[in-house]
């Protein structure tokens, strides 16, 4: 067990087991991608979570007038003013008012804490790549062109990244 | 200086502030004689929309109040019944309905923010410049200036 600490009670060994990555059938280590498994509005995704700081939970979230509809408003974390955008608005999904309080995902992008609204956060877990399969025909959008086998089901694939730069008009 | 002077009031939906040194007065709508001139700060930051809801609510409080979508005046005169409203005069003589009531804040430096550009990229308003925690809540610092430029 080079390179692990000792393992003494049943947790232990369960982090460890949780954590170690799969092998594929040739023993060769297979390359694994962090996501954070959400519900919007009932529906389930897979959000990238590279870039992922935080999930807060936040008591309201104060409208911007003047704003594109997919951004929520502002929302105050840890002291400090983000921008949360309006996940449900970004994935087509809204079914009634957009969410004014609950769970936001913080993400680090462009220098920039940005938070995305969401009903809520299941767990964040990292998955073989091979559990990724891509989506076709009119299933595809610029942020989501995969999905992602979760707990025995398959949900998009939301590129977070994608979608900051695009809502920041950056080139990805 | 650590702190500055602002002044607070509050639309259906959002908080907002002026800092008091582009505020030469305060007073009741009530008292003033005429609408002309007068930018009604909310429609301009919000939208005729919010407008007609203002006024449905003070229809709904019986205090009077104007359709949606009414002729700018029309609506001043419905809030100047109110008695709720405010006018603010600028420095430079221009004048801002503002709905009541305000408040006079002192607030650290710190607690005020640029907007994240999230926000300022994806805003047609340029009247808000910056944001500030306020309690529980989170303000839109406003700019006469620039609401006085566009409008």
């Amino acid at each position: 067990m080079s390179g692990v600490g000792a393992i003494n009670t049943p947790d232990e060994l369960s982090a460890y087991l949780k954590d170690k990555p799969s092998e594929d059938a040739d023993g060769a280590e297979v390359p694994h991608v962090s996501v954070a498994v959400v519900r919007v509005n009932g529906r389930p995704y897979a959000f990238s979570a590279q870039s992922l700081l935080q999930v807060a939970k936040v008591k309201s979230i104060a409208k911007v007038p003047g704003c594109a509809s997919v951004i929520a408003g502002l929302a105050s974390v840890g002291g400090e003013i983000v921008g949360v955008v309006d996940t449900s608005e970004l994935l087509h999904a809204r079914d009634g008012a957009p969410l004014q309080s609950g769970p936001v995902l913080i993400y680090g992008h462009a220098e920039e804490r940005i938070g995305l609204s969401v009903s809520a956060v299941e767990e964040i877990i990292s998955v073989p790549e091979t559990a990724f399969r891509k989506l076709e025909g009119d299933q595809v959008s610029p942020i989501v062109t995969s999905e992602v086998e979760c707990a025995g089901q398959y949900m998009p694939f939301v590129d977070v990244g994608a979608a900051l730069s695009s809502l920041l008009g950056q080139e990805t | 200086m650590n702190s500055i002077q602002v002044v607070t009031f509050s639309s259906a939906q959002t908080l907002y502030g002026v800092m008091s040194s582009q505020v030469a007065g305060l007073y009741r709508a009530s008292d003033e004689p005429s609408a002309d001139g007068i930018v009604d700060l909310i429609q301009f930051l919000e939208g005729a929309a919010d407008t007609g809801r203002r006024a449905g609510a003070a229809a709904e409080g019986g205090q009077g109040g104007a359709a949606a979508g009414a002729h700018p005046e029309e609506a001043f005169a419905a809030v100047h019944r109110n008695g709720k409203e405010l006018v603010i005069r600028s420095h430079t003589g221009k004048r801002y309905l503002v709905p009541g009531p305000v408040e006079l804040t002192e607030l650290s430096l710190d607690v005020f923010q640029l907007l994240p550009s999230l926000i300022s990229k994806r805003s047609e308003n340029r009247g808000v410049r910056a944001a500030f925690a306020h309690g529980d809540l989170i303000g839109l610092l406003v700019d006469l200036d620039r609401v006085t430029v566009l409008s």
